[in-house]
């Protein structure tokens, strides 16, 4: 397996070059970048500007994981407003075209979020026709959508065998599951998600997650890798099993308040752990 | 060539709802331009599928107006219009607003987000020809005049205006959505509406000379 990072992660008076340094010297293999989080990457980069990204990136002599979007909350592809739907539809094509560019073969999305306003039940057959229509885009790019598990913030697809039904409705093997093993918190375990989705994982999030805090206040559940209550052990077993042996993104929600570059060393070090099975 | 959208939507309007979607070209067509929520025609164009809907005209998820809507209901028709404004150019409003007031005496007002101002949980409450509860869909246009038949909340956003041998039924508040997601009380509601029509045609057939 690989270690990647995102570049969301990047203090912003860094800037890209100098996160892409630390990204390097801290050991990763590689770098998420999303669209829409920062000032270097947005719905405006022009193709030239990515392969700009591009070549930096491959001059810091990493590559490029995955890329992922920060913008699905605010326009979801499951909006009931079809003018949302359309804008979700251009920013995932964007990340599709731009994985391209990039050389990578997996993007992320957050697919339907479920509201108060937008019920359940409308949700569901809009992410899948949309979805459907996506993935002609995707698999013409050969790129891979990866829909992330955002059990408790989506509202939608709880549990492993929902979703692996919801991919079943997509019928696509260009959309699959981006695993996010900290998001399950104490709905499930992320072990059990990745023997019931095996091939179908596309990339995967790691952090950990502290389960008896649910989400209050300014207080994260998330934390460092090790700190949480998953059990690291059977989700590395469980990678073993389905034969998962891609790549692995740090997504650490919970920052450090001093030494912000610590934390890079700090989490690749403890995914070379995990890695390597000393556990 | 420019085509406007009330041309697509009188193009629609020639043909019963479930044949015009489900034609060759024209219903495509028409699909893509007129309505303003895809989703609310194909949950109409579900309901309907195989029943005899051959007094009924349904404009669904509308973001426009058509001039012929009043020839057909004084011809007996009953027309539902479900209007999309909140989901469309303002230009859909002021061709609604205009057309509903000249040719069945309905005020519309702009759209109301409903959820902005803290109702929930939001139903639709419709009160002809049946009673049904049915989730609000968003935006609502608010309606006066005619006899209201929907409710938000205290707000009218459905009316039943008559003319001639037919009726017209607006529809501030999408149902379309509802009937497409399997909502029960949604499909009994329309059931009732094609009953309704059906008896709407009968009066038309007898009082002919």
């Amino acid at each position: 397996m690989k270690k990647s990072i995102g570049d969301n992660m990047f203090l912003k008076e860094w800037g890209f070059d100098k996160g892409l340094a630390l990204v390097k010297k801290a050991g990763y293999d590689g770098i998420e970048l999303w669209l829409g989080a920062t000032p270097w990457f947005t719905l405006e980069t022009t193709d030239a500007q990515v392969r700009e990204l591009r070549r930096k990136i491959d001059d810091a002599g990493l590559v490029v994981s995955n890329v992922s979007n920060s913008l699905d909350w605010d326009r979801p592809i499951s909006s009931r407003d079809p003018r949302v739907r359309e804008q979700a539809t251009r920013h995932i094509t964007r990340q599709i075209e731009t994985a391209q560019i990039l050389g990578t073969d997996a993007i992320l999305v957050v697919a339907g979020i479920v509201t108060e306003e937008t019920p359940y039940q409308e949700v569901y057959p809009r992410t899948v026709e949309a979805l459907q229509k996506l993935a002609e885009t995707a698999a013409r790019a050969r790129v891979k959508i990866g829909c992330e598990n955002c059990c408790s913030e989506q509202r939608f697809l709880m549990s492993p065998r929902e979703f692996k039904l919801f991919l079943d409705d997509v019928a696509s093997p260009w959309v699959g599951l981006h695993l996010d093993v900290g998001n399950i918190h104490d709905t499930g375990f992320p072990e059990q998600w990745i023997e019931i989705h095996g091939p179908r994982i596309t990339r995967v999030h790691v952090k950990d997650v502290m389960r008896h805090r649910g989400r209050c206040g300014n207080e994260s559940v998330y934390t460092n890798l090790f700190l949480g209550d998953n059990n690291w052990k059977a989700i590395l077993e469980a990678f073993r099993k389905v034969g998962y042996d891609g790549w692995l993104i740090a997504e650490m929600e919970a920052r450090y308040r001093h030494a912000h570059d610590q934390q890079f060393y700090d989490t690749a070090a403890a995914m070379d752990r995990f890695i390597s099975g000393q556990l | 060539m420019d085509i406007s959208r009330r041309f697509f939507l009188g193009a629609l309007a020639a043909a019963p709802l479930g044949s015009a979607l489900t034609g060759p070209t024209r219903g495509e067509r028409s699909s893509c331009s007129t309505c303003a929520l895809p989703e609310s025609r194909a949950g109409f164009a579900r309901a309907l599928a195989g029943r005899d809907a051959a007094d009924v005209l349904v404009f669904p998820g509308a973001a426009g107006w058509d001039d012929t809507i009043e020839r057909r209901v004084r011809g007996g028709r009953l027309v539902i219009f479900e209007s999309a404004s909140g989901f469309a150019e303002a230009r859909a409003l002021r061709e609604q607003r205009a057309g509903l007031q000249d040719a069945f005496g309905l005020r519309i007002d702009c759209p109301v987000t409903v959820w902005s101002q803290g109702r929930r949980p939001s139903y639709l409450d419709l009160g002809w020809p049946v009673r049904a509860h049915i989730r609000d869909f968003s935006f609502a246009v608010p309606v006066r005049g005619g006899e209201a038949v929907g409710w938000l909340g205290p707000l009218p956003v459905a009316a039943l205006q008559r003319a001639g041998a037919g009726a017209l039924l607006f529809l501030g508040s999408p149902v379309g959505p509802a009937l497409g997601s399997g909502d029960p009380q949604a499909h009994d509601w329309l059931s009732s509406v094609l009953a309704a029509a059906l008896s709407l045609g009968r009066r038309k057939a007898s009082s002919s000379p």
